[in-house]
């Protein structure tokens, strides 16, 4: 036991130190492909009309006239600092504070999303499970299949349609200024973004679920007399939960990187709407720090799944499997 | 094992607890009727209506789109403004002398002007501000378009001069402008963001872009209140403003990037003003309570085939020129394809723009005219005709459908064949200003409303946006005497001719005139109109 943890602690830190040379990794293609891309960022912002000389002051400006590899190391220097540079647009915000007002907004949103899809996916999963091949099972199944093909832009439409025009009973768009409790305006959003998880987990967990409940110790159980709802969720449950954990995990990485649709079609703003914005203007300081948001998120989440099934299966701690 | 279940269970009730950090706020108070019209009691006086994007840049030294510029002519304000009649009125200069025969304008200042800060506006405020603006290190986009006209801004600019000779204090309400040769468009430039005056004291570092409300400090009817970034501006009235005090109490300006968002919002009542996608349209000519209320605005911005003269063997010869444009169905590209908004365009110059007329003698619609002309320029139905590379931009739908219909109408009409290639912004910006694309489809918006932005920057051999090499003594003679004679009636009537000459001899193809549409709710009254978009809202009310 006291090796097996060890060999768990080896194995962290190398999947740790892995982690990091893919940041590096990462931060070196997007620093190239946003040189390689036609069009720099001084063009965009000069406007239809600059004269080559108007976008040569403005590329001086920004210290686009210094060559790639000394603004890599001095990029790569800052973050180490904590300075990740400065927005090109708006007021040109710094980069560390865009991180830090959009990304707990969108870890809000990504959070609840996954929260709602767990507890409704892995119990209607159950329950289809438990009733297979009957009517209950057959409606869970449509209806996930719908929910896994259904589009965030074409629910979300649909929903404000009918809860904001039609019935007039919750916020089209998020507000700066709150007109009412915050759940209102995180109704729709969290449950346009969570349809897709939720569908995926229901799925998951009937298919889990039957298998195990097929297996061996599920038939001695039964006939030990172990009561039926201890029986599913403490044995059968327990046992066909792993592989829906994993998907939680890269689901929410997902949801925390993927949401900009939803983001932008409810003006909230997180870290979705604004990477989309600054991919749109060309805003290369916002992007580069983005995309290594993103990178780092899903690192950190595959760790943390990495961490929690040995606890849940004492079969990966002990490494036997 | 229960150990690790409870282990699992307390990162759960974790989570939660961070999600819920900050549930408790909001006020809820709850109005009438139904959700949308919450804390709208009271709320008569404040207008409403979104930004589709971050606000580019809230200094006035930088800032370029419409959306955002709408923000700051609130705020800031130059020595003159537009007028409802699209021709340039006093602004903070009450009034201007114009000497040397053009070239050099004494602006003298309205005296009691004041700051949002409360200091009264001087002479040396505007030299300072355009100073910053022309500092090579501050990077301004605009300051070249706008004011190299000014003796001394171009060599500011190229760092070769710490100073803007041409611009002088003469005393605290009398400033003086020297420009390089007679002008009578140049008023028109000095009302665009780049001039503008603000507060210097507001600035702790001139050479850095505005970044808070505190150093947004202008003259306007209106004061910066609050500005979160993605979210929202606040604009608050100015009760002291030397114009009188405007008619509302606060503006404000949500941050919705999603088109429907902005609609839904409108449909609800909870914004007053929405600008409208072209795609959203035919919805609204269904609904007549929205209909009501929809409005159209000519634009100055013409769309246009450019036929380059010089590189292509073939588009040298002005038949094959007069021919292409006359086998251009406009009527159906404005009306079938882009539904019917746009206004045809039949001449250089668009409505508002001063030279603009509405007859000329543009190249109509008659294939067989221009079948003829084909065959008698040696290309009978197209033979032999090489194909032609035709670029346009992209990015911009509108711009790809109006490409891709006019490649399909040559070859239709005229059986000669552009192949069109769509090109990203910045790779097309390049190989236009090297003048050598042979055929391409573009747009020019005007930066002030006269003819010489138009006819003498884009098709004068001496302009410097004549990309399609066109050159004819005749019309550059004209458009040179017109470009530097104050005389307005003969100016307009050497633009006409000028105008007629370059219609026939067809470097450009005139497609449509810009219009925008928008929704305006029945609340809203006062608005006043430019060709350039609402002018500051100081008669604007909300009931």
């Amino acid at each position: 036991m006291r090796s097996g943890g060890g060999q768990l602690v080896r194995a962290l830190l190398s999947r740790f130190a892995f982690g990091i040379v893919s940041l590096l990794f990462i931060s070196i293609i997007t620093f190239v492909a946003s040189d390689l891309a036609p069009g720099d960022p001084a063009t965009y912002i000069a406007g239809e009309k600059a004269s080559p000389e108007t976008i040569q002051r403005i590329r001086e400006s920004l210290g686009l006239d210094k060559p790639l590899p000394v603004r890599y190391v001095n990029y790569i220097g800052g973050i180490v600092k904590g300075d990740w540079g400065e927005s090109y647009s708006g007021t040109h915000e710094k980069v560390s504070a865009i991180l830090g007002r959009t990304m707990p907004m969108t870890l809000r949103l990504a959070l609840l999303a996954i929260m709602l899809a767990s507890v409704v996916g892995i119990s209607m999963g159950t329950i289809a499970a438990i009733r297979e091949t009957k009517l209950l099972d057959r409606g869970i199944l449509s209806a996930s299949t719908f929910g896994v093909t259904l589009p965030n832009f074409v629910l979300a439409p649909i929903l404000t349609f009918i809860f904001c025009i039609k019935f007039d009973i919750l916020p089209t768009t998020w507000e700066t200024q709150l007109r009412g409790p915050l759940w209102m305006y995180l109704a729709l959003p969290v449950t346009v973004l969570s349809l897709r998880p939720m569908s995926l987990l229901t799925r998951l967990t009937r298919a889990s679920m039957i298998e195990t409940l097929r297996q061996e110790f599920i038939r001695t159980a039964t006939a030990q007399g172990v009561p039926s709802f201890r029986l599913m969720t403490k044995y059968a449950l327990r046992n066909a939960i792993l592989p829906v954990v994993t998907a939680i995990g890269t689901t929410f990485g997902f949801l925390l990187t993927g949401s900009f649709v939803v983001e932008r079609y409810f003006s909230y703003p997180g870290i979705g709407s604004t990477t989309i914005e600054a991919i749109l203007s060309n805003n290369v300081p916002v992007i580069q720090a983005c995309v290594l948001v993103t990178g780092f998120i899903f690192i950190v989440v595959n760790l943390i799944v990495d961490i929690l099934l040995p606890i849940l299966d004492p079969r990966i701690r002990e490494g036997q499997v | 094992m229960p150990v690790k279940m409870r282990a699992f269970g307390l990162l759960v009730i974790g989570a939660i607890s961070i999600v819920l950090v900050g549930c408790g706020s909001g006020s809820g108070s709850g109005g009438g009727g139904g959700f949308s019209s919450r804390g709208t009691e009271g709320k008569a006086g404040v207008f409403r209506y979104p930004l589709p994007t971050n606000p580019t840049s809230l200094d006035p030294g930088k800032v370029q789109d419409g959306d955002t510029i709408d923000v700051c002519q609130q705020v800031f304000e130059g020595l003159v403004k537009w007028g409802e009649d699209n021709t340039v009125q006093p602004n903070l200069a009450e009034r201007w002398d114009i000497q040397d025969g053009g070239k050099t304008y004494v602006f003298h200042l309205k005296k009691g002007v004041k700051f949002h800060n409360g200091r009264e506006l001087k002479a040396a405020d505007v030299k300072w501000c355009w100073e910053r603006v022309g500092t090579r290190a501050y990077g301004s986009s605009t300051a070249e378009t706008y004011m190299a006209d000014i003796v001394g801004v171009k060599e500011k600019l190229a760092g070769k001069s710490p100073e803007i000779t041409g611009a002088k204090v003469i005393d605290d309400y009398t400033f003086q402008v020297t420009i390089d040769k007679p002008r009578p468009y140049f008023l028109g430039k000095l009302t665009y963001a780049c001039a503008y005056v603000y507060a210097k004291e507001a600035l702790p570092d001139g050479m850095k872009d505005m970044a808070t409300v505190e150093q947004m400090v202008g003259t306007g009817p209106y004061k910066f209140e609050k500005f979160t970034p993605e979210e929202i501006v606040i604009l608050a009235a100015n009760k002291d403003y030397h114009g009188g005090a405007p008619a509302l109490e606060k503006i404000e300006r949500p941050v919705i990037k999603d088109a429907q968002s902005r609609l839904n919002k409108f449909k609800t009542g909870e914004i007053d003003l929405v600008a409208l996608e072209r795609a959203d349209l035919p919805a609204i000519d269904k609904d007549a309570t929205l209909k009501a209320q929809l409005k159209f605005f000519d634009r100055p911005s013409m769309y246009y085939v450019g036929l380059n003269t010089d590189v292509v063997p073939a588009l040298k010869d002005r038949r094959v020129r007069q021919a292409i444009g006359m086998a251009i169905d406009r009527d159906k590209i404005v009306n079938d394809i882009l539904g019917g908004i746009n206004r045809r365009a039949d001449s250089i110059l668009p409505p508002s723009v001063l030279g603009f007329r509405e007859n000329t003698n543009y190249l109509k619609f008659d294939i067989a005219k221009a079948k003829a002309l084909l065959a008698e320029a040696g290309f009978p139905d197209g033979k032999g005709f090489p194909a032609v590379q035709f670029s346009y931009r992209d990015g911009r739908p509108d711009v790809e459908l109006v490409a891709q219909a006019v490649q399909q109408q040559l070859k239709q009409n005229l059986g000669i064949e552009f192949q069109s290639r769509k090109v990203e912004w910045g790779a097309y910006l390049k190989e236009h200003n090297s003048r050598k694309l042979p055929a391409f489809h573009m747009r020019w918006a005007a930066d002030y409303l006269d003819a010489e932005n138009f006819l003498s920057q884009l098709l004068a051999s001496y302009g410097n946006e004549n990309k399609v090499n066109y050159k004819n003594a005749e019309f550059d003679k004209l458009c040179s005497e017109a470009d530097g004679i104050l005389d307005e009636a003969k100016r307009k009537e050497l633009y006409g001719k000028a105008e007629d000459i370059v219609l026939q001899d067809a470097p450009f193809i005139p497609i449509y005139f810009q219009k925008d549409a928008e929704l305006i709710s029945a609340r809203v009254s006062g608005l006043r109109e430019s060709a350039f978009g609402h002018l500051p809202h100081t008669k604007t009310a909300v009931k």
